[in-house]
C-alpha cells in the first residue's frame, strides 16, 4: 500500500507526466494533478483539499502507471478526498450513493420491475443481502456521521420529509 | 468442473440483467459452476466509496471476501469495478498487517474474519488464462465474420497493474485475442486505452460525456460495427451515454455496445432474446440482422 500522501508528494519532481496521461486534465481544463501536488509542496494543502476540483479524478490510474517517481497521484487524490470528506466537504451524489448502500446494501434498490425483468430472462431470484452487517460496518467506520446521515436510511429520510409536509 | 463463488455485485443483477443472462448461459459450456454468495452486497464502488472513506471501502469489500472464504472457492467477478475493489482489498490486506488488523477489528463485530486464502478473478482472466482462446474457438458455431469490433478494456481490468497483475496496463491484448477467437476483427483506434469517463458521471456529467465522445469519434472514424466492454459502468457510459451525447451534440454514432459474453453467446448460437440483447439503449437489431441474415 502506498504511503501517506505527505510522504508520496515529496518524491514528485514536477515532470508533468501524470497530467499528460490524465483524461480529466485534457477534458476539464481545470483539473491538473501535477499542479495540485505543486500547491501542496508549496504549503497550500488546505486550499487543495477544499477545492471541488479534486473530485474530478476518474481514478483511471494512468498516472500511477506512468509516474517515474512512484508518487501514485491517484492514491494521493483518494487520500485528499478522504480528508475533504472528514472536513464535511463531499459531492451530494456520493452521499446519495453511500446512503443507498446503507439502506439496501446495493447501489440500486431491488424493485418489482427488476424482479419481473429477472424472471423474464429466466434468472434466479436476487440473493438476499445482509443489510444489517453492512449498516453495522458503516456505523463502526463512522462514514454515516462524516456524511451527516447518522444512521438514517433513504426510506426513513423520505418518511421524515413526507411527515414535514 | 471448476466452482466459483459468484460475485454478482449490484449493477449487473439489478440493472444490466443482460450481462448476467449471458454469463449464466455461456459458462456451463466450459464446465464452470457458479455458487451464489449469500448475504454479499455492493463490492463497494472503487471510485465513489473509496473517495469518501478508504476504511469503509476496505471493510465492506473484506466482508464480501470473507463470505466467499467461508465457502472455500475463488471469487468470480463480472465487472471491472468489483474486480478493482475486491482484488485490491484482498491484496492490500494480505500485504499490510496493520490494515488487516484494523479491518478485522471491524469485521469481528459482525462475527466475520478476513483470512486471505482465496483469489479474486475477473471473467476475462478466466476466459483468457484458464480456458484459452483455442477452446473458445472450438465452441463457436456462428462465427462473427466481417464484424469490426472496437475493444474497450476499461481501466480497472488492467490498472493499477502492480495490484491487478493482469495483461499489460497500456497495451493489453487479452480481449483482442478473445474477440478474434469469435471470428470477428478487433480494429485498432486512437484513444483505445483512455478512460470512458464513467468515474465522474455523478460529479460532472458534462465532462464524463465529453470523455466518452472523444472515444466514440475515434471508433466511428475507423468504422466500428460495435463496441465491446467487460464492465457494466463502461457499458452504461457507452450505451446510455452515447444516447445522451447524440442528443446533446446533435451527432449520430449508433454504435451498439455489447458485453463480451453477449458476443460469445451469439457466436455459440444462443438467441439474442435469451441473452437480453433487446435491453440495450443503442439498438442491436440492425447489427444482428447483418450478422445473422435470415
Ligand atoms: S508524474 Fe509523478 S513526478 Fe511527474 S509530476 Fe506527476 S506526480 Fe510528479
Ligand atoms: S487517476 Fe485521476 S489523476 Fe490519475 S490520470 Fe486518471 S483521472 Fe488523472
Amino acid at each position: 500500500m502506498p504511503e501517506d500522501y505527505e510522504v508520496l508528494i515529496k518524491r514528485c519532481y514536477q515532470c508533468g507526466t501524470c497530467t499528460g496521461a490524465c483524461p480529466s486534465a485534457k477534458i476539464t481544463g481545470t483539473f491538473n494533478p501535477r499542479k495540485l501536488i505543486a500547491y501542496m509542496l508549496l504549503g497550500s494543502t488546505e486550499r487543495v483539499v477544499s477545492d471541488d476540483v479534486i473530485w474530478l479524478c476518474t481514478a483511471c490510474h494512468a498516472c500511477v502507471e506512468r509516474c517515474p517517481e512512484l508518487v501514485y497521484p491517484a492514491e494521493v487524490l483518494f487520500q485528499l478526498k478522504n480528508v475533504a470528506t472528514s472536513n464535511g466537504k463531499f459531492p451530494a451524489g456520493l452521499k446519495e450513493e453511500a446512503m443507498q448502500i446503507f439502506t439496501t446494501g446495493t447501489t440500486v434498490a431491488l424493485s418489482s420491475p427488476i424482479e419481473r425483468r429477472r424472471k423474464k430472462l429466466g434468472l434466479p431470484e436476487f440473493p438476499e443481502v445482509n443489510v444489517d452487517e453492512i449498516q453495522k460496518i458503516m456505523e463502526l467506520t463512522g462514514i454515516d456521521k462524516k456524511l451527516e446521515f447518522n444512521g438514517t436510511t433513504l426510506k426513513e429520510q423520505k418518511d421524515e420529509e413526507e411527515e414535514k409536509q | 468442473m471448476t466452482s466459483y463463488s459468484f460475485f454478482l455485485g449490484c449493477m449487473i443483477p439489478l440493472r444490466l440483467q443482460n450481462f448476467e443472462a449471458s454469463v449464466r448461459r455461456v459458462l456451463p459450456t466450459f464446465d464452470i459452476e457458479l455458487l451464489p454468495l449469500n448475504g454479499a452486497g455492493c463490492c463497494p464502488d472503487p471510485i465513489g466509496i473509496q473517495s469518501l472513506d478508504q476504511t469503509t471501502w476496505f471493510s465492506l469489500g473484506a466482508r464480501n471476501i470473507a463470505i466467499a472464504e467461508e465457502m472455500g472457492h475463488d471469487m468470480l467477478t463480472l465487472c471491472n469495478g468489483c474486480f478493482e475493489t475486491l482484488k485490491t482489498t484482498n491484496h492490500e490486506l494480505l500485504h499490510e498487517p496493520t490494515l488487516k488488523d484494523k479491518v478485522n477489528g471491524i469485521l469481528s463485530q459482525i462475527n466475520r474474519e478476513f483470512k486471505g486464502n482465496i483469489k479474486v478473478r475477473h471473467i476475462v482472466e478466466i476466459l483468457f488464462e484458464d480456458i484459452g482462446a483455442e477452446k473458445i474457438r472450438e465452441v463457436v458455431t456462428h462465427p462473427l465474420s466481417n464484424l469490426k469490433v472496437a475493444v474497450h478494456y476499461g481501466c480497472h481490468l488492467v490498472r493499477p497493474s502492480e495490484i491487478l497483475a493482469f495483461d499489460d496496463p497500456e497495451r493489453p491484448q487479452s480481449l483482442d485475442v478473445l474477440i478474434e477467437a469469435l471470428g470477428a476483427t478487433s480494429i485498432p483506434y486512437l484513444k483505445k486505452m483512455e478512460c470512458c469517463g464513467t468515474g465522474i458521471r455523478s460529479i460532472d456529467m458534462d465532462s464524463a460525456l465529453k470523455m466518452t465522445r472523444q472515444k466514440l469519434i475515434e471508433m466511428k472514424r475507423v468504422g466500428a460495427d460495435c463496441i465491446t466492454t467487460v464492465c457494466p459502468f463502461c457499458f452504461i457510459q457507452f450505451d446510455v451515454g452515447q444516447f445522451q451525447i447524440q442528443k446533446q451534440f446533435d451527432e449520430e454514432y449508433n454504435i451498439p455496445v455489447l458485453y463480451y459474453m453477449e458476443l460469445l453467446g451469439l457466436a455459440m448460437g444462443l438467441q439474442p432474446k435469451e441473452l437480453g440483447l433487446d435491453m440495450h439503449r443503442i439498438k442491436t437489431k440492425k447489427l444482428l440482422a447483418r450478422l445473422f441474415p435470415q
